[in-house]
């Protein structure tokens, strides 16, 4: 018969071999469960362009039109909406040809705040941290690494302009889609 | 490491700890209550996975289950744990307690132990009802209208426990904002306090020893106890985890839907009351408040009946036979219940019914998701399932031919796959009385006795050529919005002027002897057609025998049908059945 230290020490460690066993058994699923999210789009984003309308209704010299971005579908987790709210864009006619347009994000590219357009100074500006935006987009001041990134748009055969709906990464300098 | 320990325990300023002593050595019998311990940690780790995830709205709940059930991955595995745990729950804590009893663990001083313990089954039991809401699926649902329509007999306080319970005067938003506190906030909390009360005591008074007179030396818990128990806990949970995996998990039934019938059944530890409360038939109120009345006010009272010192079973057969004798009656309810709905051939019907009816939810939920108005309107996301539910509801009586009930049944013309397609078209030319067209309807059966006709005669009595009749039928296409040869209907309109005699295609003309055509078997042609046949526009008055469904169905409604049409005119029956059943 083995000495009551050494049997004491066996049952130590079996103890804790079969408790860590079970603990981890238990812990795993639901670890598993939880990292779910890792790597899965659980919102979608429309990729279809929306239509903004005859590109004529778009004129030279105007302050910059607001477009709400309205998806047609949103599946969010488990459920799917339509007509769904999701951002925002300036439009302008930069030029007098039609396809002379111009698309920004309303998103922030620092944080991702929404950005106004400041009708006093002519340029946009983030209310989170002061990030002003000349109407080109370009970065004027403030915390931004960029300015603010271009969306797609195109003006097409039937004279009506086609905007697509892109977000990109925050914070770099370089605009990345997200 | 031992410096760590000895500087933690310096600066936590921990006495030294004396081992705990096991009297009469480690056993087996003892491992129950940490098993206890372990599943309800078990219950707190996969709860915290599914609050991850869990939406308590009645809008959200049932698709946020179903995204857990069939999206998440390992979803299933955790539900199935979180769901069946409790039912070992209940079957260890069993063992616990006729453990006690046998042993006559309860008796002074150890009474305050055994009231603990026996509070914290009854609230175990009561956070098993709290959760078994929160799906808010059909058997959730139901179930908790059971409960706390039981709750709500209560004499004098029935009306603010109901109230308080759902979160107001019905089902909505704040039950399951109510049942979720409860489940996750309040429960844990109330048993975690009375399980370290419990649990305490136990200890301070130390266990009642098996054999009292045995020689054998008190040996510290830790190992010598600590790995039985751990070894249980294993047994425990292999056993747990196999069943979850065997049975997948567990199930999720159909969206809660207040106006669909559903065999609701308590959880499994319920199903004695439920049976009791079948055989009581009128006296059902009466007996579910008083039965667990009776079985809980024996358990409280087993310590200050059986009250005297002696120990041994010998000397206390009654007490301990009238918890046994309640605990086969409780065993006997619980199989007689299972075995009568096993039994009930309409019941087992049913329920498979059921069973498909969740099935399909949960697949629409999947491929499509939940829509934003909730689960109940599931069915609307598959694709045509508004337009094809609706129609189901109101049209298939008279147009359906789809299976023989309905044949036999049918009294308009056929609508179905390829319902105004070319081929579809070209028939109704060549024979209108056609028994598929209006061979069931007034229209020919009121022809017999009447001098002028109702119906449309065969297009071969007209003057056009049988490649006549081809172009025609393009031009009729051509009115759906459908892409047509734009030639030949073109040819079309030219030989539709020997039918304007009957017809226009004008917009908002009426002709007495025959229906406007245009736009004939567009969406919008539907959606008006549906709303009053009897327009003049339409079939005019005489003509119909359809209602109108302007009064019974919205715009939105109306629309969906006329979707579904125009999708059905360009399917394949191969395409319908594709659909799955709705």
């Amino acid at each position: 018969m083995a000495k009551e230290p050494d049997r004491r020490q066996f049952l130590t460690i079996t103890t804790c071999a079969i408790g860590g066993g079970v603990g981890l058994v238990a812990a795993v699923p639901v670890l598993r469960v939880l990292s779910d999210p890792l790597g899965k789009t659980t919102v979608t984003s429309p990729r279809e362009p929306f239509d903004l309308g005859p590109a004529d209704r778009f004129i030279e010299g105007a302050p910059p039109r607001k477009i709400e971005i309205v998806a047609p579908v949103l599946k969010d987790g488990w459920s799917a909406a339509r007509n769904v709210l999701i951002g925002a864009a300036f439009v302008r006619r930069t030029g007098p040809n039609p396809a002379d347009i111009d698309a920004r994000s309303a998103i922030c590219p620092h944080l991702g705040c929404a950005v106004g357009y400041d009708s006093a100074q002519k340029n946009y500006l983030c209310p989170c941290h002061d990030s002003r935006f000349a109407l080109t987009g370009a970065k004027l001041s403030g915390p931004s690494e960029r300015g603010l990134d271009d969306l797609p748009i195109k003006l097409g055969s039937n004279g009506r302009l086609a905007l697509t709906w892109v977000r990109y990464k925050l914070g770099n300098s370089q605009k990345e889609p997200a | 490491m031992n410096r760590l320990f000895e500087y933690l325990r310096e600066r936590g300023a921990i006495r030294e700890i004396q081992p705990e002593m096991v009297k009469g050595g480690a056993s087996v019998a003892y491992v129950f209550g940490t098993v206890l311990v372990f599943l309800l940690t078990l219950e707190a780790l996969t709860g915290l996975a599914l609050a991850a995830f869990y939406s308590p709205s009645s809008t959200d709940a049932w698709g946020s289950v179903a995204y857990i059930q069939d999206q998440a991955t390992w979803g299933w595995l955790v539900r199935g744990l979180h769901h069946h745990a409790p039912g070992a729950i209940v079957i260890v804590s069993g063992v616990h307690l006729v453990q006690t009893a046998i042993a006559g663990a309860y008796k002074k001083p150890r009474e305050l132990v055994w009231w603990l313990g026996i509070l914290l089954l009854l609230l175990l039991l009561a956070w098993a009802v709290t959760g078994y809401v929160l799906p808010w699926d059909q058997a959730g649902y139901w179930a908790n209208r059971v409960e706390v329509g039981i709750a709500a007999g209560t004499p004098g306080l029935g009306d603010p426990i109901k109230q308080l319970s759902l979160g107001g005067n019905d089902y909505g938003n704040l039950t399951l904002t109510r049942f979720y506190m409860l489940h996750v906030v309040l429960m844990p909390v109330a048993v975690t306090g009375v399980l370290i009360g419990h649990i305490v005591i136990a200890r301070r008074h130390g266990l009642t020893p098996m054999r009292p007179k045995s020689k054998t030396p008190a040996v510290p818990r830790m190992p010598n106890q600590r790995v039985l128990d751990v070894s249980a806990m294993a047994i425990v949970l292999a056993v747990l985890l196999s069943f979850v995996v065997t049975q997948g998990g567990t199930g999720l039934a159909a969206p809660a839907d207040p106006s669909m019938a559903y065999d609701a059944r308590p959880l499994w530890y319920f199903r004695w009351l439920f049976e009791l409360r079948e055989l009581a038939g009128s006296g059902e109120q009466i007996v579910a408040m008083v039965a667990p009345a009776l079985v809980g006010g024996y358990l409280v009272a087993m310590p200050l009946v059986d009250s005297r010192w002696e120990r041994t079973v010998q000397h206390r057969r009654l007490w301990l036979g009238i918890l046994a004798g309640v605990l086969a009656v409780l065993a006997a309810l619980t199989v007689k219940s299972f075995s009568r709905d096993a039994g009930d051939a309409e019941y087992v019907k049913r329920r498979a019914e059921a069973d498909r009816l969740a099935e399909r939810a949960r697949a629409i939920a999947r491929d499509y998701g939940v829509p934003v108005t909730g689960g109940a309107e599931i069915w609307s996301n598959a694709p045509q399932g508004r337009g094809r539910m609706l129609f189901a509801k109101m049209c298939a009586g008279c147009h359906d031919a789809s299976d023989e009930d309905r044949k036999k049944d049918r009294i308009g013309p056929i609508i179905g796959p390829g319902h105004g397609n070319r081929e579809w078209l070209m028939s109704f030319l060549k024979e209108p009385s056609a028994e598929r067209f209006w061979g069931r309807t007034k229209l020919v059966l009121e022809d017999d006795r009447r001098e002028t006709k109702l119906a449309m005669k065969p297009i071969t009595t007209f003057e056009i050529k049988p490649d006549q009749v081809d172009d025609l039928v393009e031009f009729l296409v051509s009115q759906s919005g459908e892409p047509v040869d734009a030639a030949r209907a073109a040819r079309g309109q030219k030989v539709f002027e020997k039918c304007t005699d009957c017809h226009s295609v004008e917009e908002g003309v009426a002709e007495p002897a025959g229906p406007n055509l245009f736009g004939l078997h567009s969406r919008e042609f539907y959606i008006s057609f549906i709303a009053n046949p009897k327009l003049p526009v339409h079939m005019g008055k005489d003509k119909s025998e359809m209602p109108r469904f302007d009064t019974d169905l919205t715009y939105a409604d109306r629309d969906a049908i006329a979707e579904y049409l125009v999708w059905l005119r360009t399917a394949t029956k191969a395409d319908l059945d594709k659909l799955g059943p709705l």
